[in-house]
């Protein structure tokens, strides 16, 4: 994430772009990703706006902190909260985050290649191994598409 | 105070910073061929596809009946409605099936 950052933030003195690193997450990452995208097209320059960054990465924090406190304190008392469809909360996110990216089904192929890696994966191996499976077999995806266009 | 739980937290700390600059730190100020710049573009969207992929293998039909209605309303609308419908979509599909 830090990597596809990189061309925007070359604006920024590196005193500026290290602190701000500190506080990416995949959220605020995505976010500003579409905002840059979006303010690129319309015209402004420079594309990744420092404050919108920032504004998001304090309110996440802020937000993180308190909602994971309050969930430590009473989360004990409510049993179990998937009947209550919370989880689901979670990919719910991330589609909204992949819709901020998406630029036509071509692009969406590797996605697909990852889901469907990542989801064998996950299922036939151990642990966390589903997480470099799907990055890697989508950007060998990536690769391969190129060297067709 | 017991040292061992702190220095893992601080080691864990540094190291996931670490991950966070490093790509920039090696990318900073460089142009990036065609292909490299493909790779960009579209790697991100296949971790965070990767992420959630567990989510995906589930034998039971009414996660999976969620999950395409949270897909469908991300089609459509913003990132707080599309939370509300899915989780609550997910919770009535579990209640009622």
């Amino acid at each position: 994430m830090g990597a596809s950052l990189a061309p925007y933030l070359n604006h920024l003195p590196r005193r500026k772009a290290l602190p701000a690193l500190f506080f990416m997450c995949d959220e605020n990452w995505a976010l500003a990703m579409a905002d840059a995208t979006r303010r690129r097209a319309a015209g402004q320059e420079p594309a990744f706006s420092l404050s919108f960054y920032f504004g998001l990465a304090v309110t996440l924090w802020v937000v993180w902190l308190a909602s994971t406190t309050i969930g430590a304190l009473i989360g004990p008392a409510l049993g179990d909260i998937s009947r209550w469809g919370f989880d689901m909360a979670f990919p719910a996110v991330f589609f909204v985050l992949l819709k901020g990216m998406w630029k036509g089904m071509r692009c969406a192929i590797p996605w697909l290649v990852s889901l469907l890696c990542a989801s064998l994966a996950y299922h036939y191996l151990p642990g966390a191994a589903y997480v470099p499976v799907g990055a890697i077999t989508g950007i060998i995806a990536i690769v391969l598409m190129g060297a067709k266009a | 105070m017991n040292i061992l739980p702190v220095a893992t937290i601080l080691l864990m700390a540094l190291s996931t910073y670490f991950t966070r600059i490093i790509g920039y730190l090696l990318l900073r100020n460089r142009q990036l061929s065609p292909r490299m710049q493909a790779i960009m573009d579209a790697a991100p969207g296949c971790v965070l596809i990767t992420i959630i992929s567990p989510y995906f293998v589930t034998d039971k039909p009414t996660d999976l009946l969620a999950l395409a209605i949270s897909l469908f309303a991300a089609s459509r609308w913003s990132l707080l409605p599309v939370v509300v419908i899915s989780v609550v979509s997910t919770a009535l599909l579990r209640c009622l099936l």
